[in-house]
């Protein structure tokens, strides 16, 4: 759960997904659930010219499973809280 | 897990707000639906009614209708709200019959085909060689290959029979997408 909480997080921070098939998108973090499947608002992907058809799309759900890699915003990690938190995750606490 | 009261539906991750709206859905496969959810689980098993692909080849594109759509949430990757006040697609392009798609579409498969058939092939290359001949070509100033210079790349040695074959009957898209993709092509 340890993820699922970060997200939670971070939610309302703009973020860019990155999806398994390349398509990568950026968007303000409207929520996540314990799947990882996130719904981002206000998305425009990144590539555009490349993908023709997400120009009308404006908010949107991702399905955790295809997601690659989600860019978080510098300041939206802090290490000494991340890393509490998994030694704590690791004792079963 | 409680579940989300009505209230709740706008801060939730669930699709319930997206419930009778108009959306995209992207499939694993690239394809793209377009429909209205009517029904939708924890795994995204989604219902599209008045379902229809959108068939996209260069500047061209189509609707194909469908009909109604149950969808495996496996196969889901993104559903995306459509907002119908802004332009579905880019001005350029423009909307061709059913027939033309398809046919465009299989010609666009073809093509790719074939550009995969030629990667395949020169993975036989001795692809340093090929490639060290290549920049040699550039560093000369050389834009276009001239015929003794693809002579050259045919009788030198350490290259099979099928590939000079392969050569001398496409010589002009073997150095096309020679030219185009040399670091990806060595790389595979």
């Amino acid at each position: 759960m340890l993820f699922f909480s970060y997200f939670k997080d971070l939610v309302g921070r703009e973020v860019t997904v990155e999806l398994k098939n390349d398509l990568a998108i950026r968007g303000t973090l409207h929520s996540v659930d314990q799947y990882l499947n996130i719904k981002l608002e206000n998305t425009r992907v990144v590539d555009q010219d490349k993908y023709p058809h997400m120009l009308s799309v404006r908010n949107c759900f991702i399905r955790g499973s295809v997601v690659r890699y989600v860019l978080l915003p510098p300041e939206g990690v802090d290490i000494e809280i991340l890393h509490d938190a998994t030694r704590r995750e690791a004792r079963g606490g | 897990m409680a579940l989300p009261g009505p209230e709740d539906i706008y801060l939730s991750t669930s699709l319930a707000s997206y419930l009778d709206k108009k959306l995209l859905v992207l499939l694993r496969d690239g394809r793209k639906l377009m429909g209205t959810l009517r029904s939708f689980d924890q795994f995204a098993n989604a219902v599209l009614e008045g379902a229809c692909e959108r068939v996209i080849v260069g500047d061209m594109y189509c609707d194909i209708p469908l009909g109604l759509y149950v969808i495996r949430g496996e196969n889901v990757v993104l559903i995306g709200e459509l907002d119908l006040q802004r332009e579905e697609l880019p001005p350029h392009m423009t909307r061709v019959s059913t027939e033309e798609i398809k046919k465009a579409q299989k010609a666009d498969r073809e093509s790719s085909d074939l550009k995969g058939t030629m990667r395949k092939r020169m993975e036989f290359l001795d692809m340093d060689y090929v490639y060290w001949l290549f920049a040699l070509l550039d560093f000369i100033g050389m834009g276009v290959m001239n015929i003794v210079e693809i002579s050259c790349l045919i009788l030198a040695p350490g290259m099979n029979t099928p590939i000079k074959k392969t050569l001398l009957l496409n010589l002009n898209k073997f150095v096309r997408l020679f030219l185009h993709t040399p670091s990806s092509s060595s790389s595979s």
